[in-house]
């Protein structure tokens, strides 16, 4: 019996950035950009797996899901392919959300530079139009000269008050919190903050460009088998030293693949369904053998695929070939319409239906099945998160409510001692 | 090894086992126990056909239930054979070329008791193998077994719905599955629990007897069950029998 409590791990491996060991099941673990999201898989989505999501049928929640998924990858600095059928690729990466916290806190801050440097600049450029009028610059000299005077001595106590401190004075000489540190820590962050409100600065995809790589399905010859065109492609792309297994070197780093609404009417309608799954299946034995994660949506409603527990065969198939299968579910569109209560917090359910079970026999997550198969998602300005389905409590006035306090006080109301 | 379900099967060689799983009930669980059964047992070895998961799967699975794979690869104990990339076209491997590799291996082994175990057969059919060829290779492995006096456990997916949209690969799979369901000895089916989600159980287990078993001792069970990694923490409990609850 060994009673080492220490894990065993290979040191001589570097993990590629921004991915972290699961203490679970001891894979290798990449962010999905949504916290809650990542928590429900016991950390993170797995690297090698494939993950299939069922797209709502009136609302576009899931193409959400895969762009947080694409965001994540960038801010993140790793390789990201996108590949689609329905939009231009190039649409999807132009529009994705922006980044609040994360890499881009540099950014932010960059910016607020040069904001504050715009701004220094734009004083001197008055200051040389204004120049042409003699007399102005000279009144401007003479309040610099008074303030040196007079303004100064104010400002200085406030700094000396700073550094002699009169309470808390044990605390004088530890060094000051620097932001500076903390970006350095920020800059490899699992996961980040994205703004839904607004899209992504076009400079930052820019400065991202190589890691970008697309494909648009729509421009091929429709002629040929586009699975395994698409099939050639990746593998190709996973040749790279940058994404094997046995590549030890710093530049390791994750290949994030995103399939816009595989299987949807604009992919070759000549494949016929085995060859989707052969697709899929082959794939998935390729992500195993490299530092690569899939996620495709897919929209099964066109295959009939809705809320009744009737599952097309078809669609269950490709279950069967994928590590990880959910659904999103919208309210909208629903037959019965849900009371307002409900919709307010919440958008619609969130449907577990496989997950993912590499190297192990049980899934790394710690929620209990109950809840498993009790969660909704919720989208906000700045999150997107998934949590336990409550129905929230019933807040209705009645009549009962509103005469309470008649009732309460016992009296007829003309006088408050008056019992 | 998950110790209820040897005590149900009985422990005699020239088994054929049928297990069906749904893709909310996975039933790798049950492959892995018969695979760690087989490597622990000191006069037996193993044959493992897998179409859909890799070696690294098995091994680091085994791994937590106490066996190491790398000692025994390549060596007559565990024929591993990943026939992940099968397809229809004639150039790759073949399920001929799969028997005759079978065959060989059957024939040539010392050990006393062999177990064949082809980790899913529903791959054949999603992939579109052509029908008769999976029946022809199924039925020659079902003879070969009784012959030499092996083990054959089977894993083939039962969610297959009876609708009115069903295309040839469904009726394919429908039929596989209900031939097979008739004609192996030991049925496990697993499902999602019926009466809904509870936390300390994941689904249930059933043993039954399957049309050709001729064992008089054996008892039809029906187990709850909970799975963890390691097996002495897996729970089993027998439907309506006190057995596993204490």
């Amino acid at each position: 019996m060994k009673s080492s409590f220490r894990k065993r791990i290979n040191l001589n491996q570097v993990q590629p950035i921004a991915t972290k060991i699961s203490s679970y099941t001891s894979q290798l673990l990449i962010s999905s950009g949504i916290p809650s999201y990542d928590d429900l898989l016991g950390g993170g989505i797995p690297v090698g797996s494939l993950t299939m999501v069922k797209k709502d049928s009136y609302t576009t929640y899931a193409d959400l899901f895969g762009k947080y998924f694409i965001s994540q990858g960038l801010v993140s600095n790793h390789d990201i392919l996108v590949i689609s059928a329905d939009n231009k690729p190039e649409n999807i990466v132009n529009n994705l959300m922006s980044v609040i916290e994360g890499k881009s806190a540099t950014i932010i801050e960059n910016e607020d530079e040069e904001e504050e440097n715009e701004s220094n600049i734009e004083p001197k450029k008055k200051g040389v139009r204004f120049a042409e009028e003699e007399d102005k610059p000279v009144i401007k000299k003479k309040r610099v000269m008074f303030s040196d005077d007079t303004v100064e001595p104010s400002t200085r106590k406030p700094q000396s008050r700073k550094s002699e401190l009169k309470i808390a004075w044990r605390y004088e000489n530890l060094p000051k919190f620097n932001d500076k540190n903390k970006d350095d820590f920020v800059k490899n962050s699992f996961c980040s903050i994205f703004d839904l409100t607004k899209t992504v600065d076009p400079e930052f995809i820019k400065s991202k460009e190589e890691n970008i790589s697309l494909v648009n399905i729509n421009e091929w010859n429709q002629d040929e088998n586009i699975l395994d065109k698409l099939y050639k492609e990746i593998e190709n792309k996973l040749k790279s030293e940058k994404f094997s297994k046995d590549n030890n070197t710093k530049t390791k780093s994750v290949l994030r693949i995103l399939i816009d609404s595989f299987d949807s009417p604009f992919w070759n309608l000549n494949s016929t369904s085995s060859q989707k799954y052969v697709f899929l299946h082959k794939l998935r034995t390729l992500l195993r053998n490299s530092h690569a994660v899939c996620l495709f949506t897919i929209p099964s409603y066109i295959y009939n695929d809705s809320r009744n527990d009737y599952v097309s065969n078809h669609i269950r198939r490709l279950e069967h070939a994928c590590d990880c299968v959910i659904r999103i579910d919208s309210f909208e569109g629903m037959a019965n319409p849900l009371s307002k209560d409900i919709i307010q917090d919440f958008q619609g359910f969130f449907h577990v239906i496989k997950l993912p079970c590499i190297n192990t026999l049980t899934s790394g997550i710690k929620m209990s099945e109950t809840t498993l198969h009790n969660l909704a998602f919720k989208c906000r300005r700045k999150k997107f998160c998934i949590e336990t389905f409550n129905l929230p409590p019933e807040m209705e006035e009645t009549d009962q409510r509103e005469g309470g306090s008649i009732i309460r006080s016992c009296s007829n109301g003309k006088s408050k001692l008056d019992f | 090894m998950y110790a209820p379900i040897d005590n149900v099967l009985p422990n005699q060689n020239g088994k054929s086992i049928l297990i069906a799983d749904t893709i909310f009930a996975d039933a790798a669980f049950l492959v892995n126990h018969f695979l760690s059964k087989s490597i622990k047992n000191k006069d037996g070895n193993v044959i493992l056909i897998s179409f859909t998961s890799n070696y690294t799967q098995y091994e680091s699975i085994q791994k937590k239930m106490g066996n190491n794979l790398k000692l025994y690869k390549d060596t007559e104990k565990l024929n591993f054979i990943d026939a992940n990339l099968i397809s229809t076209e004639k150039n790759n491997i073949s399920l001929d070329a799969l028997y005759t590799r079978i065959k060989n291996i059957l024939g040539e082994t010392s050990f006393e008791s062999t177990t064949l175990i082809l980790d899913d057969i529903t791959h054949l059919v999603y992939i579109e193998y052509p029908m008769n060829e999976i029946l022809d290779f199924e039925y020659k492995c079902r003879n070969i077994c009784k012959k030499y006096n092996c083990d054959l456990v089977v894993k083939i997916h039962k969610d297959v719905c009876e609708t009115s949209d069903a295309d040839s690969i469904s009726i394919n799979h429908k039929q596989l599955l209900n031939y097979l369901i008739n004609s192996y000895e030991y049925i496990i089916e697993i499902n999602e629990l019926e009466s809904g989600y509870t936390d300390d159980i994941q689904g249930q287990l059933s043993f039954a007897r399957g049309v050709s078993c001729t064992q008089y001792d054996f008892n039809p069970r029906l187990y709850h069950y909970k799975i963890n990694e390691n097996p002495a923490f897996s729970k089993f409990y027998a439907k309506g029998l006190i057995e596993g609850t204490i």
